[in-house]
């Protein structure tokens, strides 16, 4: 229903994107991208390197970074659609956080270096931010980065958690306390590290859905140069804040909770609530998925919103929050009403989950648990609207 | 895309409230309720300040605003409680009457812009309680025209009513001078604004009755729908953003256990809830708001479901919140509640805007 907010060029540009997909995806995909996956993951860096070559990998970038030099609509469609289709292949630690942060603040030789190198789809990115012990406060970082003015290095020491594709990607930006004995958000640095350096050990933890989608990351004397430092040293925290506004959209969530509603009213057509009709039939189904529907496009509106309004101004302060709350909200919600439909179906292990829609919500609505945790718990987001974006006190 | 709004719509926006904002009393509303009084803050202030030709073309003498436009006016109107028939008058008089028969009706047009004629309608209750529609006969070359129209709005303060009705079974719209036209019954809406049932005894039309054709009665009804509809939904947006800037000063204000409300944890999730439903319903409303036209009824049921569900929860969470003041008459929270309530079944529930958004 939003479509008509995307010019012709646009439409034409997702028209493109699906053929692409239906070409590089496997015949019926409807698997949650799972990277960790041996197939997933190769799959993935096929759909990067062709993604790469039509300059899709980050369509609103500068041209001179292997970017399309196009407008944000197109990475709004790129990841919508992708989302959507359930595709691996969409870095978005790569093309939504760190790549729009050294747009932002990284040096010229930085921004040919990074940018130019996710624009080819070789690398993987993963987000070096929560500590054992640290939840939400990411304030309370420990990790050190010990800076040598001589030799012009920083050396880590420290763990990081809850840290997704750590064992797939082979880059990582990371918050460091580079400054001994400074509390919270002073003396800490941002920096960016290979994750082939010696001393880093990835450790991967087994999430509710059975999957191992995320990791611990021990780094020990981890040494880098200070060209990997991005913005000043021991001035990271602004920058750690920034790269957070542009992750939390929340546009995937919102290309998976349609797809899932799609799927669900091809279901409920093809299935019956008792023998007089089917699912789709019944007032109450119909009720239900009409709000969910409103709901949807509302928090996919704002999510356009949030990404759209990063593009043209620094001056933003509760969109992303918003848009990410509504985001991991209604894609919960969905997937909680399929559940409800799917009812007595519930509750066995398939013996080909992969092949099953029951399974699949299942195991997608494990998985989703993650989205009102990660970036910033649905909580600590609506602490930020009340506090800088109403006024109320801390 | 872009979501800004523009220079004009802002300074538009604020010379809505500068007319609006001082023109309502709170007081004066539930006096309205109590005694069944004829209190209609905004009304005569929009009229004199030629807000009625809003959507008219300059060329006629109207200020030419966009569909947008006018519902960025009615979050204004839906903000300071006003009543009147503004929407009545704007879309099924203005908008209707100046899209599909300009030339017939220019003079009706030109007197609605001068404050001359007021139109009402009773669509609304015609289009979603079927029946309640009344008949056209034609005896001898003549056409009468017969029938009830119920919970018709404003009718007192109307010259003309805008209405289905039927000949031979097809719907046609009509459009009839109020003189002539009996009230049966007085009803009260739950904001005390009064509503009457009418009853239509065999007068006498004529083709200047008609508004369209035969072939464009159902996409006029659409047209005239969509519009009210977003309108509505428009006007009930501002009403929840009162409620929220309401409820905001009063959890800044009021101190429990030695600080402010507005400092405990559980409020300000509470709050931001609030804030982001309605930011989110509202930013759907307005775009959907530049796109509406005869033909995308979806786009008006995705609205009008956004706005009976998200702000009917807004207004017991705002409650909540304000505690036992919130549950005194005088302090007038109950008004938004009885506005967004009431709107929520007028122009379709949730249950019939489903049935089309998932048709």
């Amino acid at each position: 229903m939003l479509d008509t907010m995307f010019s012709e060029d646009d439409v034409i540009f997702k028209k493109e994107l699906n053929s692409l997909l239906d070409k590089l995806l496997p015949i019926n995909w409807d698997h949650y991208p799972d990277e960790t996956d041996d197939f997933h993951w190769e799959l993935s860096k096929k759909i990067k390197l062709s993604l790469s070559i039509n300059n899709w990998i980050a369509p609103s970038w500068p041209k001179e970074y292997g970017g399309g030099g196009k407008e944000v609509t197109k990475a709004i469609i790129l990841s919508e659609t992708m989302a959507y289709r359930m595709s691996p292949g969409n870095d978005r630690f790569a093309t939504r956080m760190i790549g729009p942060t050294i747009l932002k603040y990284g040096t010229s030789l930085q921004k040919k270096k990074i940018l130019s190198e996710i624009t080819s789809g070789k690398v993987q990115w993963c987000q070096g931010y929560s500590e054992p012990n640290s939840g939400s406060d990411l304030a309370s970082i420990t990790t050190k980065g010990d800076y040598n003015e001589e030799t012009e290095t920083i050396t880590i020491n420290g763990t990081k958690i809850w840290t997704t594709l750590a064992n797939r990607a082979n880059r990582m930006f990371i918050l460091v306390r580079s400054l001994p004995g400074s509390k919270r958000h002073q003396g800490l640095t941002f920096v960016v590290l290979d994750m082939n350096n010696k001393g880093i050990t990835v450790n991967p933890i087994k999430n509710i859905a059975g999957k191992f989608s995320f990791n611990e990351v021990v780094l020990k004397d981890v040494k880098i140069s200070s060209e990997n430092i991005i913005g000043k040293l021991h001035e990271g925290w602004k920058i750690a804040l920034d790269l957070l506004n542009f992750e939390r959209s929340g546009i995937d969530y919102i290309g998976w909770a349609e797809r899932c509603l799609d799927d669900l009213i091809s279901y409920s057509k093809k299935n019956r609530l008792n023998k007089y009709e089917m699912i789709f039939d019944s007032g109450t189904f119909k009720k239900s998925v009409a709000i969910l529907k409103a709901d949807l496009e509302s928090a996919k509106i704002m999510t356009y919103k949030a990404i759209w309004k990063k593009s043209v101004s620094d001056d933003i302060h509760m969109e992303p929050s918003m848009s990410k709350i509504l985001a991991t909200e209604i894609n919960n919600k969905v997937h909680d009403y399929a559940l409800e439909i799917l009812k007595d179906k519930i509750g066995f292990i398939d013996e080909d989950p992969q092949n099953n829609f029951v399974q699949r919500i299942l195991n997608h609505r494990l998985f989703f648990v993650s989205g009102g945790i990660l970036a910033g718990t649905n909580e600590i987001q609506k602490n930020i609207i009340a506090q800088r974006g109403l006024g109320l006190p801390k | 895309m872009n979501f800004n709004i523009n220079e004009t719509q802002s300074m538009l926006i604020s010379s809505a409230k500068e007319v609006l904002s001082n023109k309502y009393d709170l007081k004066l509303i539930n006096k309205r309720i109590d005694t069944k009084s004829n209190y209609l803050p905004g009304w005569k202030e929009l009229q004199e300040q030629g807000f009625m030709g809003m959507l008219a073309k300059e060329s006629i003498g109207g200020y030419g605003l966009s569909f947008h436009e006018f519902s960025l006016i009615m979050e204004v109107w839906g903000t300071y409680l006003c009543s009147g028939p503004i929407i009545e008058n704007s879309i099924a008089g203005v908008l209707t009457l100046q899209k599909y028969n300009e030339s017939k009706f220019s003079d009706i047009l030109k007197k609605i812009i001068r404050n001359q004629y007021v139109i009402t309608t009773p669509l609304s209750n015609q289009f979603y309680k079927k029946g309640n529609i009344p008949e056209i006969k034609k005896i001898k070359n003549k056409m009468y025209i017969s029938g009830s129209l119920s919970k018709v709005p404003f009718f007192e303060l109307s010259t003309h009513i805008i209405f289905i009705a039927k000949q031979n079974n097809n719907p046609k719209i009509i459009i009839l001078p109020t003189n002539k036209i009996n009230i049966e019954k007085v009803i009260f809406d739950l904001l005390g604004n009064k509503l009457v049932n009418i009853y239509i005894e065999n007068n006498n039309i004529s083709d200047d009755n008609f508004i369209g054709n035969d072939n464009n009665t159902h996409e006029i009804i659409d047209f005239m729908m969509n519009h009210m509809i977003i309108s509505k939904c428009s006007e009930m947006i501002g009403a929840s953003e009162a409620v929220l800037n309401k409820t905001i000063d009063y959890i800044k204000n009021r101190e429990q256990f030695g600080r402010s409300l507005a400092s405990f944890q559980s409020i300000q999730h509470k709050i931001s809830e609030i804030f982001t439903l309605i930011s989110e319903t509202k930013e759907l409303s307005r775009y959907l708001s530049k796109k509406i036209n005869s033909n995308q009824k979806k786009y008006s049921s995705l609205v009008k479901i956004k706005c009976n569900e998200s702000l009917n929860k807004i207004i017991w969470d705002a409650h909540q919140l304000h505690g036992a003041i919130g549950f005194t008459w005088d302090y007038g929270l109950h008004l938004y509640t009885r506005k967004i309530l009431m709107n929520k079944s007028v122009l379709g529930d949730t249950e019939f805007h489903s049935k089309i958004l998932l048709s």
